[in-house]
């Protein structure tokens, strides 16, 4: 549960942080304005890393909830 | 065995290489047909049946697997048997996802807003960050049918349901009409025909597949045209990048090319000659100022004035061109003050836009209009400019995590292992469009600032006079200076064209605007099966199944369905012939109401145990309503059907397309307020609350 607090905490920072602070952020990176490339390609790369971590805890919490079903201490 | 059965426990892996096989070999044919298609070219097939082919081909393998998979049981119809793995459910969700807008609209807005148009572009992805972590596993395992169901089970009234239903009826309406006029348009691009006639061209697509196997046949047609459709947005993509930058991948050279933008702009604005048709179209706007002014004696005017130059040429017996060209002018006038206003406040507005520098466009690196450090001025114009970007893509994003057509394929997974990670590959898959069209729309930028603007009118590529004769409502050049040369304010390019004039722009061959365009088809006619499905499933399923006739048969159940789906189809397509508002509006306003009306009650139904049927069902409403209220008191052409009087004010200058970011903060507080003031849900609901949590 912490764990999707955080990654939303992370998808918020990531979207609406990045918007609001875009005439901030006014620097190079690789050649492009840092702000145009975060909207352009870098925020979706960070929620497509956002999307498929969940997937891999949600796999691992599964598998937990499904041991100790086995096996109840 | 057809290829689509699961065969049940312990076949799934088999079931998934059966697929993985079939599906490669669809890409590889496809590419294939591409191939063929340019050799084809080369061999001087004549370009009429090159455009039939590209539009009929795919149309004919997307119904042989609809038909080899139709279905009547229920249970293959409305969630394909809950047996899609989790990357074809990925691919599936990706293919309703990405929709003409998507495809045709996207590049042009980018174009034109820059930084601006970004907010499409994260809005329709980051959204699946919210459904991933908030809805997705949930749903699954909830599994029932609809989401209208689990608002009825979750707050056990049929209320909820209901509202469910008739919200899921209004927003995938409003979606696949814009769907089925983006059909039109590139099918009468590719043939010919009237965007009218193209339309129910599109609409027999979209219903061999949809009427007869529902989901299960949806499903697996889905994945064909996802495939199709991104072959079709690479293939150009990859050429124009290899041209331009001499690297098959546009991604990694986006900087240097955006960096080449910011100079030509720089020069483009110091042009001289740009600035002199800044000034002939501020003089325009003076005179359609003048005219506004008065309409009834400036349209007396002007067709006394025509109607001299008629008399004149007659008397003078002046040649029969010029005569015809006097006759067409007055014929042409507006027949009354009504439409005079309008066609000349859409004049002026044009002109005044293209008078800016640059044409009215910002300059593409920067973020916003205005500045946060100038005059009052333009610290109005950034505060708000950056205020809508963020509503509008809290919409997009909210509004994705509530679309009904693609949370019901939540359900169609055999586990909630396997919902979030078809999120995950829908994102991926999504991502690969989504990531090029920053890039494409810098490349097509640079291209018209390079090869178009600056180069003399006479020596201007052969497409550009054809598009303008066509359609000179989508492309239009006026050398308003006179000097022979175009200039970046004479030029107006309608924003849905860009993408189908890239490969022309690029000089590929004709066959690659043919495989764009089965592209831009395979988007609207993916999304449209997903959206008709919903809606028919609204009325049979949650409204007749579950309210009125409980005891019916699913044979029967799945009839209707079949019925109600024919008669939306029809009623869709008639509205789009209409030609109603542009597509981009369309799609953004459906996700707002979405947004508006599922979102808090999905999230409370999940999170919050305490949330009751009395809050869903005021929540729901408020929220809509509130959405719809803004939309209509705000949104120009929906002001004329609802014949709002009352002088238009924005709330905190917020746009029409954004009223989600008023209803579901609405929505959210109702929810919590009313389920507080009356009584808690009984325990059943708890346990239902706890089992779909996982925690139960």
């Amino acid at each position: 549960m912490h764990w999707t607090a955080l990654l939303l905490v992370c998808w918020f920072v990531m979207s609406f942080g990045a918007v609001l602070l875009a005439r901030v952020w006014e620097f190079s990176l690789f050649g492009s304005p840092f702000t145009v490339w975060i909207a352009g390609q870098g925020a979706m790369l960070v929620f497509l890393v956002i999307v498929w971590f969940y997937a891999h805890l949600g796999d691992k919490h599964d598998r937990a909830i499904a041991e100790s079903a086995v096996e109840p201490p | 065995m057809s290829l689509f059965d699961n065969p049940g426990p312990g076949g799934e892996q088999a079931f998934s290489r059966r697929l993985r096989r079939f599906y490669a070999s669809v890409t590889l044919g496809f590419l294939g047909f591409v191939a063929t298609m340019v050799l084809a070219e080369r061999m001087h097939l004549p370009k009429a049946w090159l455009g039939l082919a590209c539009l009929l081909l795919p149309v004919i393998l997307y119904a042989v697997i609809g038909i080899v998979s139709r279905t009547a049981q229920a249970d293959q119809y409305y969630v394909a048997g809950r047996s899609v793995p989790p990357l074809f459910n990925g691919l599936a969700i990706a293919a309703d996802w990405m929709s003409a807008a998507s495809f045709v609209g996207l590049v042009g807005t980018v174009y034109e807003a820059g930084y601006g148009g970004l907010a499409y572009v994260m809005g329709w992805t980051g959204g699946f960050c919210l459904v991933a972590l908030l809805i997705a596993p949930y749903l699954n395992r909830f599994g029932q049918y609809t989401i209208p169901d689990f608002l009825g089970a979750r707050f056990d009234s049929h209320v909820p349901r209901l509202l469910g239903a008739a919200a899921a009826v209004l927003v995938s309406f409003t979606y696949v009409v814009a769907q089925l006029y983006a059909v039109g348009l590139i099918t009468s691009r590719l043939t010919g025909l009237g965007v009218e006639v193209g339309v129910m061209v599109g609409l027999g697509g979209v219903l061999m597949c949809s009427f007869l196997g529902g989901m299960r046949a949806i499903t697996w047609t889905q994945v064909a045209q996802c495939i199709v459709l991104l072959v079709a947005f690479t293939l150009p993509v990859v050429w124009l990048s290899v041209k331009q930058t001499d690297t098959p991948l546009p991604h990694l050279v986006f900087g240097t090319q955006l960096q080449k933008i910011t100079q030509r702009e720089e020069e483009i604005r110091a042009d001289p000659r740009e600035r002199a048709v800044g000034d002939l179209l501020r003089r325009q706007v003076a005179l359609y100022d003048a005219k506004l002014s008065n309409v009834a004696a400036a349209l007396e005017t002007d067709r006394a004035e025509a109607q001299a130059l008629v008399t004149r040429l007659q008397a003078e017996n002046a040649p029969l061109d010029s005569y015809q060209a006097a006759l067409r002018g007055l014929t042409r006038l507006p027949v009354d003050a009504d439409e005079a206003r309008k066609l000349w406040t859409a004049a002026r507005a044009s002109a005044d836009l293209r008078s800016q520098p640059l044409a009215g466009m910002t300059p593409h690196a920067q973020a916003f209009r205005g500045d946060p450090q100038g005059s009052a001025d333009e610290r109005t114009a950034f505060e708000l400019d950056r205020r809508n970007f963020l509503a509008l893509m809290f919409c997009l994003m909210v509004g994705t995590a509530g679309m009904p057509h693609i949370l019901t394929r939540l359900y169609a997974t055999p586990s909630p292992r396997a919902a979030r990670a078809s999120v995950a590959w829908a994102l991926s898959f999504i991502s690969v469009l989504y990531l090029t069209v920053p890039v494409l729309a810098v490349m097509i930028k640079l291209e018209v600032f390079n090869a178009l603007v600056g180069t003399p009118i006479d020596r201007l590529p052969a497409w550009v006079s054809s598009w303008a004769k066509l359609h000179p409502g989508l492309l239009s050049l006026t050398d308003l200076n006179g000097d022979g040369v175009l200039q970046l304010a004479e030029l107006r390019i309608d924003s849905d064209l860009f993408m189908l004039i890239t490969p022309e722009l690029g000089g590929m061959p004709y066959a690659v605007t043919g495989i764009v365009a089965a592209g831009g088809l395979a988007a609207a006619l993916s999304t449209a099966d997903g959206l008709l499905l919903t809606i028919s499933s609204a009325f049979t399923h949650d409204f007749y199944h579950r309210v009125i006739a409980p005891t019916a048969s699913p044979a029967r159940r799945v009839a209707l369905s079949k019925l109600l789906l024919l008669a939306a189809a029809l009623l869709a397509a008639n509205l789009a012939a209409l030609r109603p508002a542009n597509i981009l509006f369309l799609v953004s306003a459906a996700f707002s109401l979405a947004a508006a009306a599922f979102f808090p009650a999905l999230v409370m139904g999940i999170f919050c145990k305490r949330a009751n049927q009395w809050g869903a069902s005021a929540g729901m409403c408020a929220g809509l309503g509130v959405t719809l209220y803004y939309m209509s008191v705000t949104q120009p052409w929906l002001r004329d059907v609802f014949g709002v009087e009352s002088p238009l004010s924005l709330w905190w200058g917020i746009q029409p397309v954004a009223a989600a970011v008023f209803g579901v903060p609405v929505g959210f507080a109702v929810i919590a307020v009313v389920s507080w003031l009356t009584p808690a849900p009984s325990a059943r609901i708890e346990a239902l609350v706890e089992r779909v949590r996982g925690t139960g």
